[in-house]
Formats: structure tokens, sequence, C-alpha cells
């Protein structure tokens, strides 16, 4: 099925049946430096990639960008049921689904925040994904889960647990996601760098100084173990953890990605092509409508279980 | 691993940081000074235009008070930038209510900061979460709003939030759809609904329900912020505090705080809103003040005069400005608590200020009606 703007979309089946739906933009070069999967960022879909996408096809790239399973979005199911395993197959399946498409072709995954600690595990079990790049990427997810939502939930007996926690006003099933979490070993700062020590592909990190959910001395101090080959750690002076709020760090970081895919894909000091300000625009406000129209019931629905919590 | 960072400049780190309001005064003020400072000296280096009209004043006083700042009036006779800004990606029009258009050039770090301003504007409302809130605007799309300016700044909300713009691509306003998409926000969902829009659109929303018995039901549910001014319709104004009531009384609010004013003109990159005291609160990167309608000489707080501007969010052109706006600039405490600075429009001077156009008249060149500077 093709939309208007200038992805294709697709729908394909995971291996226990879910559908996970995907956008796949081509590049606008003759032949693609690579291929990079971009995986939304926890309580955000596609849509909200736009200009990450537009950067990396504008440059050379083809995108896959795809919607977690029992996440907010156009794949299968609802945050009520959100998982770490859930989001961790579906990233799988996105991978599979990119080699299929673009077989042969140098391979990148991109993840903001709570994504990139499952694209830390996605890369330590495959050997596959040439690299890595995350932004925000969350290194102790009981901690930053604490801040987020004001209580830490992990430290509670299941039954203390409450049946939903609100984020940015959705509701998200917290007892689901706590046993996922409790039997996956995903929580501590330790259990990322045990993960991350098992990296086989390098990676390139993005971290703000002043995130109030990422502690960037903990990003410090688990990183520095791996060599310089291995890891680029790039910190954003004055920055907190939403890049969405602030567009003229965005843009340094879009850049900068692109020269990092580059160098990875080979290509490195190739000249990096900006999108126009009316592209970017018009690409975000087009996808945001396809995209809204279609989780608009789901987000209706969630927003009235916010109301009675309260 | 590798250890290397990127910064933004001292500009983007206020424009682009949260909680600007809630900064004591005194700091503001620290940052307007700097700001404001550093932009008039970096202006003068990087617009040829900027410097030499700044240098026909001869020996000036130090300050910003006192530096000279180009009247609105001049970016409808010249095309004025700064020489090192590279690509304009978009060239803003005013809405020319009185024949000549003025053309600003804005290149990706001026609009990325005035978006950086819509989004710290909005903490003056409450901070919704995308899935959250649901806007209704009275103006066109971004595709039909085009170069012009102001329903263009109320499109980009389009981007932070679900959006139904009612006004077609022929200027045509549909009520019954905006009605319909009002009340069927507050019927089937939870979210809470903005209404945003010119407030002739406003007048005439009110009007329709009105004329149609249509009741709406908004209570604490609907937040409305008009912008834009009354153009052409200026004969049909009201004055703001029955403006307020009469939205409150139609759209069945709880509170005239829910209904809100923010200002803008295509000259300034920086949006500038009401809190729920109905108040303008001027964000610390634009330095405000009032001038002297005669000799231009920088008039005090509280003094009625020709409202100045030096917005150091502009980048590819020179935001030291002085308006067609007559107002007064105050500063202190709100009653809604935050501290700062804060500006009222009180009315427009009859004929632009034609002072300084010398900057323009330098080599005119006639292009379709519109005198342009080349
Ligand atoms: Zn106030």
């Amino acid at each position: 099925m093709f939309s208007q703007s200038d992805f294709e979309e697709l729908h394909s089946q995971t291996t226990d049946g879910r559908s996970l739906a995907c956008w796949i933009s081509r590049a606008t070069a003759k032949e693609a430096k690579g291929v990079i999967i971009v995986a939304s960022a926890f309580g955000r879909c596609m849509h909200h990639n736009s200009s990450i996408a537009s950067y990396l096809i504008n440059n050379g790239y083809d995108v896959v960008r795809y919607d977690s399973i029992n996440h907010v979005g156009m794949s299968y199911g609802e945050m009520m049921n959100f998982t770490m395993g859930d989001a961790l197959l579906s990233a799988n399946h996105a991978v599979d689904l990119a080699k299929a498409l673009f077989p042969a072709r140098t391979l990148g995954f991109f993840s903001t925040s709570i994504t990139s600690r499952i694209a830390f595990a996605l890369a330590a079990q495959r050997d596959d994904i040439d690299f890595l790049i995350t932004l925000s990427g969350v290194v102790n997810l009981q901690k930053t889960l604490a801040r987020v939502f004001g209580e830490d939930y992990c430290a509670l007996q299941l039954h203390d647990v409450p049946h939903q926690v609100i984020f940015e006003g959705l509701s998200v099933g917290a007892k689901n996601f706590y046993q996922d979490m409790m039997s996956g070993n995903w929580l501590s700062l330790e259990s990322t760098r045990d993960t991350i020590m098992q990296l086989k592909s390098p990676m390139t990190c993005f971290a703000s100084s002043d995130d109030d959910w990422v502690e960037i001395s903990e990003v410090k101090r688990i990183f520095s173990e791996l060599d310089s080959r291995s890891l680029s750690l790039i910190e954003l002076e004055g920055c907190g953890h939403d890049l969405g709020e602030n567009p003229a760090m965005a843009r340094m970081v879009m850049r900068d990605m692109v020269k990092r895919c580059y160098e990875y894909c080979g290509f490195k000091g190739a000249l990096i092509r900006e999108p126009s300000y009316n592209m970017l625009l018009k690409t975000a406000l087009q996808e945001r409508r396809i995209q809204r129209k279609t989780i608009s019931a789901e987000v209706t629905k969630s927003t009235i279980d916010y109301s009675i919590t309260k | 691993m590798t250890h290397s960072s990127i910064k933004l400049s001292k500009t983007d780190d206020v424009i682009f940081s949260e909680n600007i309001f809630d900064l004591s005064l005194e700091q503001q003020d620290m940052i307007t000074n700097e700001l404001s400072s550093d932009t008039v000296t970096s202006m003068l280096e990087r617009c040829p235009q900027y410097e030499k009209f700044y240098s026909s004043f001869g020996n000036l006083r130090e300050g910003v008070s006192h530096c000279p700042k180009i009247p609105t009036t001049t970016f409808k006779l010249a095309d004025i930038k700064s020489s090192d800004c590279g690509v304009i990606e978009k060239w803003c029009l005013s809405s020319g209510t009185s024949g000549l258009q003025s053309r600003i050039p804005r290149n990706r770090l001026t609009l990325d900061r005035l978006l950086g301003s819509v989004r710290s504007s909005l903490q003056l409302l409450r901070e919704w979460h995308e899935h959250e809130l649901k806007i209704i605007h009275l103006g066109p799309d971004n595709e039909s709003a085009g170069d012009v300016w102001f329903p263009f700044v109320m499109g980009l909300t389009e981007l932070l939030y679900p959006t139904a713009s009612v006004m077609d691509s022929s200027g045509a306003i549909h009520l019954s759809t905006a009605i319909e998409e009002i009340n069927d926000a507050l019927a089937t969902t939870n979210l809470h609904v903005g209404i945003i829009g010119p407030p002739f659109a406003f007048l005439q929303l009110c009007k329709f329900a009105h004329q149609n018995n249509i009741v709406i039901k908004g209570l604490d549910r609907i937040t409305t912020v008009t912008g834009g001014g009354w153009k052409r319709l200026s004969g049909d104004m009201i004055p703001q505090v029955q403006f307020r009531e009469m939205i409150c009384h139609y759209l069945g609010l709880n509170s005239v705080s829910q209904v809100r004013d923010a200002f803008n003109q295509v000259e300034l990159n920086t949006l500038i809103i009401e809190c729920e005291h109905h108040r303008k609160h001027v964000p610390p990167w634009l330095y405000v003040q009032t001038l002297s309608p005669s000799d231009l000489q920088p008039l005090g707080d509280n003094q009625l005069g020709l409202l100045g501007y030096i917005d150091s969010s502009c980048d590819s052109y020179p935001g030291i400005i002085i308006s067609d706006d007559i107002g007064i600039v105050s500063r202190g405490r709100c009653d809604c608590g935050r501290y700062g600075v804060f500006m009222e429009i009180v009315r427009r001077v009859e004929r632009g200020f034609q002072g300084g156009c010398a900057l323009a008249l330098d080599r005119p060149r006639v292009t379709e009606g519109e005198i342009r500077f080349v």
C-alpha cells in the first residue's frame, strides 16, 4: 500500500502473527550508501522521525521506520500491553525486513531514549547490524523510569504496582511491563554495561549534558570501558532529553549523524546535503496527518483512561 | 571511547531552555542586556545595510536603548539581510493591509528559533502533550498560508498538535465546520480544545453561534488564542475586555483566563503571549522599549510611545526595529507570579513611521509594483 507521502507503508507479520507497520523511504540518490533503521522513541511514532528520515534519504540512505508492537502507532496492540520484550521483537523484525528488502547493504540502527536500551540488546544478539547510533540512550532503566514517573515502581513487589501509569498523556499498562522487565534483566546500569560489552558493531552515542532522565556521568562511566574504535560519545552541551524541543540542536545532531553514517559506510568526508526547510516542514505535516488519522481513536480512548485514573 | 561535544550559541541556549519565564527579573535583565548588545555588534559586522544606517546617525550615545532602529516600513521598500546567513529558506510577507508588503528573509536558524519561541510561549498557557490537545485553527493550513506571516506562524502548531484548519484556500472560514469540530471534540473525547485565529474570525464565530442558537459548553476544556490583529476589519474592533467576555459567553467558558491574545509581526521573530492575567510577557532574548514619536528618544517604563525592539533570535536580518505600534513597557512581578518585562499594544500609529527610509532609497529598483533594494 502506498501513501501520499514519500514512503511505502508495509504491514509485515511477525513470527507470532502480529502486524508490524513500517514506512520504507528510498534514497534520493541513484545508488544508496546503506540502509538505516529508525526506531521510534517510547510514546512516539514514525512521524516523529520525519526530519531524521529526510536527512538520511537526502544523503543517500534508504530508511526503514517502524512502530513497535503494543505501542502507540500503527502496529498491532496498545500501550496498555507494552513490554520491553515486544519492543525487542519488533526491532528484530524490522532488521529482518530491512535485510530482506535491501540485501547486501550496510545496515545501521538509530534509536532514541528507552529504545536505545532495546538497541543495545539487539546489537549484542545479532552480528548483522553494522553500526548503532543512539540519542539520549537510556543506560539505567530503573533510574530513568523512576524519574519519568516520579516513583520507583521497580523497587515494589508486583502486587503493589499500579494497573497503569501515565506517560505524556498515554496510559501504559504497568504490571505487564514490570513482569517482563524483571524477567528480562533490563533494569540496572550493570546490565546495560554487560550488554554493551558484547556489542559486535561500532556505535555513536549522542548524550545530553542536562538530561533529567539519563545521567551523563553514568553514560560516561559504562562507555569508558569501550575502546575508541567501538564507541564515539558526543556530548550535547546544555541540552535536555528531548531534542524535539530544540530544533537548533536537532539540526546539528542530524548533520553529525549523516557524517557518522558516511564514515561507517566508507564514504568519509562526503558532502552533507541539507534538506530545505520547506521540504522538511511539508514532509513533517504530511506524515503527521497520516499517522494522526490512524491513531486518533486509540489516543482518544487512552486519554479518557487518563482522566479516570486521576 | 572517543569523546567530543556539540555546543549551541548563548542565544540558542536561552531560546531553547525550559522555564524561561520562571527566571528572576535580574536574571532576565542580564540575559536581555547581554544578548541585545551582542546582536547589535554582530549585525553591524554582518549587515552592511544596517551598518550604513547606523553610521548615518553620527556620534551616538552608548547602550542598546539609544542604538538606531530600523522603521518597519523600510522592509517594505528594501530587502535587508545579513551577508553571511547562508540559504534564505523563506521570504516572509506581511499580510499587506495597506499596499506594500514587508519582505523578511529567514534562514533555517531564524526559523528554528521562531519555533523555539512558539514552544516557550506555550509555557504561559499550559504544557499539553501531543495526545492531550486538539487545535481548531480559524485560519488556513500551512499550504494555503504560503509565505504570509501570521497564518504561517499559527499553522506551525500543527507540528505539535493535531490541528483542523477551517479556512479554505479562497480565504473563506467555514464556521459550521469549526463548531462541529469543537463540539465533536468536547463530546467524543477528553481532549482539551485549543481554538486559534485572528480576532475577527472569533467575532464571526460568536455571531454565527448567536444567530443559529448554537450552544457550546467549553467549561474548562477550551483555551483560545487570538493573534494577527483586526486587519481590514478594524471597523469591527471590540475593546479587549468586552471581546474576552464575548468569547467566554459564546464558547461557554468558565473563566476569561482561558481567552488569550498573542502578538507578533512579520519583522519580529518572537511570539509574545498573554499569561492568565492578560499580560504579555516578553521573553529575555527580546529587548523591548518605547520611543518618543517626535524625536525617537528612548522613554522610560510605563510611558506611552512607539515600540522598539532588538530581537536576538533574528540571524538572517537585523531585528532591530521601530514598529508602527504605540504601546507601554513595564516590568516587575505579574499577578500570575512570574517576574519579567511586559508590553501592551495600545494602538497603531495613523501612518507608518517613515523616518530613516534613506536606507531603502539608496538604490531603489521598481519590480512589479514593489520597490526592492538591489
Ligand atoms: Zn503574568
